[in-house]
């Protein structure tokens, strides 16, 4: 199996690599792209990456690993993420959590998040990396089900 | 220039480091991360020192030495920070000591019996981490035990920039490790046990052996290849049984091997504890075997100075005609340490003017009725037919017959590097059941 970017991926990384006076600045964006082209990161795609930015294999793993919002295995489920901090907790995100946990483990991969910057809009969750703000378990009955 | 130093003037250079002012000059300076060869780091620190006219302690290992600064390595202050750097090191370690490889030269066990808190203020159970992990080419982690100084990833990316070692996830979770399907490979790697100070690293080959502490060592010359890296040979005799070495430790030489070994080298103590027999003891023997009309002999290019000296003074006096010829290998070399040429003394040979030509030796072998073998492996394993062949050897040979000489590991002596750099090694202090090759020379004069 072996792994490369999309097109449009490919178009972005020339754009950026222009925007980087080293080619190891590369490692971030990059592992984000693959990450969205995939939906996670595979080793194959680190490869690419180590190829790209010309740097060890082993960098590229040591700081998809250091961030915990790369995912390095393939989910089997889809991910819902909820954050649990401050905005969300006043608002509510432990209703949330615990409505989620309790009625859709086993369909979706639950994970609690630091905040995602829509504090503007909290409680909020995410699914599969869309936002939905100032959500109440009703909302989530039907989002969630609609899947 | 001097600096002043817990109120003992030195003298140093400007620009120099002053964690290097004070291990040069035998301060007891504790340091997990900088390490002489690998620079600094700063991440550990464990070197810290008080400066006069400094509000805060600074860290050693990237403090510049100016004129008569005003350093303090031991105040109550200074061991109060110490004391809570080791209390966060070991917060997670599982103080699995005795039965650790590296207790009793351990920088983490030195360090806390100095400063140690020994009390602990930790209510939450410790992070749990992998241990015994094969990192390939020997190497075993510990992870639990890591101090994470950083010395094993700086050397795979600064100087084999091979870059496997690396550290996944953070805070406490952070650990060092090879990526899956990516194990340790360099014929350097081996190196990284010796580097880290505490048991995280250790070498398949040396673990569980010996604990260190009975161990002596000989400051000697690895022969492997005519690099001539430093090294300790560490060794022991335990009761009823002989002496054996365990391993080869780098020994800093600036010139040559900085503080690394190439793994070849580093196993290459092996050969000393082989064991073969002498098919004869007597000196008579030998005398007898002399009296053979047309001799020719071969003498290994990794003997040393006195050693081919003493060879040499021995053929000319009885008109045998003296040969070396160089241990070649062209897949040995790399652009490092290692070296194509493998004679440990081949600079030596030439000094001493003993002839080297290939084609030479091959036609006086026609004539020769006698071939005397001074340890070289060429006549080891290979008989010229109709001759009588006779090895002064220190290792097994399969035609012909032998006589045990000691090897370099109970000998003094000088060889000549690749570069021309004149170099001394020092025999083991144990007692060797086999003669030295120049007295036994001495004797058959
Ligand atoms: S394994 Fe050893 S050398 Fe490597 S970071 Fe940990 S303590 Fe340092
Ligand atoms: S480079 Fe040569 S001398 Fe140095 S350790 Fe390796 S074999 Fe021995
Ligand atoms: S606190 Fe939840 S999005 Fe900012
Ligand atoms: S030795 Fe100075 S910070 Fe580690």
């Amino acid at each position: 199996m072996s792994f490369s970017f999309n097109e449009t991926n490919n178009l972005k990384i020339e754009l950026l690599s222009k925007r980087y006076p080293q080619k190891k600045a590369l490692i971030l964006p990059l592992l984000w792209l693959a990450q969205k082209q995939e939906g996670f990161i595979s080793e194959e795609a680190m490869v690419k990456i180590s190829e790209l930015s010309h740097m060890p294999y082993m960098h590229i793993y040591s700081v998809a690993s250091f961030y915990s919002m790369f995912r390095l295995v393939k989910n089997e489920k889809k991910v819902v993420e909820v954050c649990r901090t401050l905005s969300c907790e006043l608002n509510g995100s432990q209703v949330i959590k615990k409505h989620l946990l309790e009625n859709y483990s086993d369909k979706y991969e639950i994970l609690e998040v630091e905040c995602m910057g829509a504090c503007g809009g909290a409680p909020m969750c995410t699914l599969e990396g869309k936002y939905i703000e100032n959500v109440t378990p009703k909302m989530l009955d039907e989002v969630l089900n609609a899947n | 220039m001097k600096i002043l130093v817990d109120n003992t003037p030195i003298e140093c250079q400007e620009g120099e480091l002053l964690i290097d002012v004070l291990i040069n000059n035998g301060v007891e300076i504790p340091h997990f991360c900088y390490q002489q060869d690998l620079g600094m780091d700063g991440n550990c620190r464990m070197c810290m020192v008080e400066i006069k006219g400094q509000k805060r302690p600074q860290i050693a290992c990237d403090t510049f030495v100016c004129e008569n600064l005003e350093v303090s390595t031991k105040s109550e202050k200074i061991n109060e920070v110490k004391r809570s750097i080791l209390e966060l090191e070991l917060l997670n370690h599982p103080v699995d000591c005795p039965i650790c490889d590296q207790a009793g030269e351990c920088k983490l066990q030195d360090y806390y019996m100095d400063y140690g808190l020994y009390e602990s203020h930790l209510c939450t159970p410790k992070t749990k981490k992998g241990k015994h992990i094969d990192l390939g080419s020997n190497v075993m982690l510990d992870q639990e035990r890591c101090v994470l100084c950083m010395r094993c990833v700086r050397f795979t990316s600064n100087i084999t920039k091979t870059g496997e070692l690396g550290v996944i996830g953070r805070g406490d979770k952070a650990k060092i490790a090879v990526a899956p399907n990516h194990p340790l490979n360099n014929s350097y790697a081996m190196n990284v046990v010796e580097l880290c100070p505490v048991g995280a690293l250790t070498s398949k080959d040396f673990r569980f052996q010996q604990r260190v502490w009975f161990l002596d060592s000989a400051k000697s010359i690895c022969h492997g290849c005519s690099r001539g890296c430093n090294i300790f040979i560490d060794y022991n005799e335990t009761k009823y049984t002989d002496e054996k070495v365990y391993r080869f430790r780098a020994r800093r030489n600036k010139e040559i091997n900085l503080s690394f070994l190439c793994d070849f080298g580093r196993l290459s103590y092996k050969e000393l504890n082989e064991k073969f027999t002498s098919s004869t003891w007597h000196v008579e023997t030998f005398k007898e075997y002399l009296k053979i009309e047309k001799k020719v002999a071969l003498a290994s290019p990794s003997l040393s100075l006195q050693q081919l000296q003493a060879i040499k003074e021995f053929c000319e006096k009885n008109s045998i005609a003296l040969y070396s010829l160089p241990y070649v290998d062209e897949s040995f070399g790399d652009d490092w340490l290692k070296i194509n040429d493998r004679s440990a003394n081949f600079a030596g040979v030439k000094e001493l003017l003993i002839s080297t030509c290939q084609n030479d030796f091959e036609n006086s072998l026609k004539d020769a009725n006698l071939i005397i073998n001074f340890d070289h492996n060429l006549l080891k394993s290979h008989m010229p037919e109709n001759k009588q062949l006779l090895h002064f050897s220190t290792s097994k040979c399969d035609y012909g017959t032998v006589y045990a000489i000691a090897n370099f590991a109970h000998e003094n002596g000088t060889l000549i590097n690749c570069d021309g750099i004149r170099q001394e090694y020092y025999a083991t202090k144990y007692r060797c059941e086999t003669p030295r090759l120049v007295e036994l020379l001495e004797e058959l004069k």
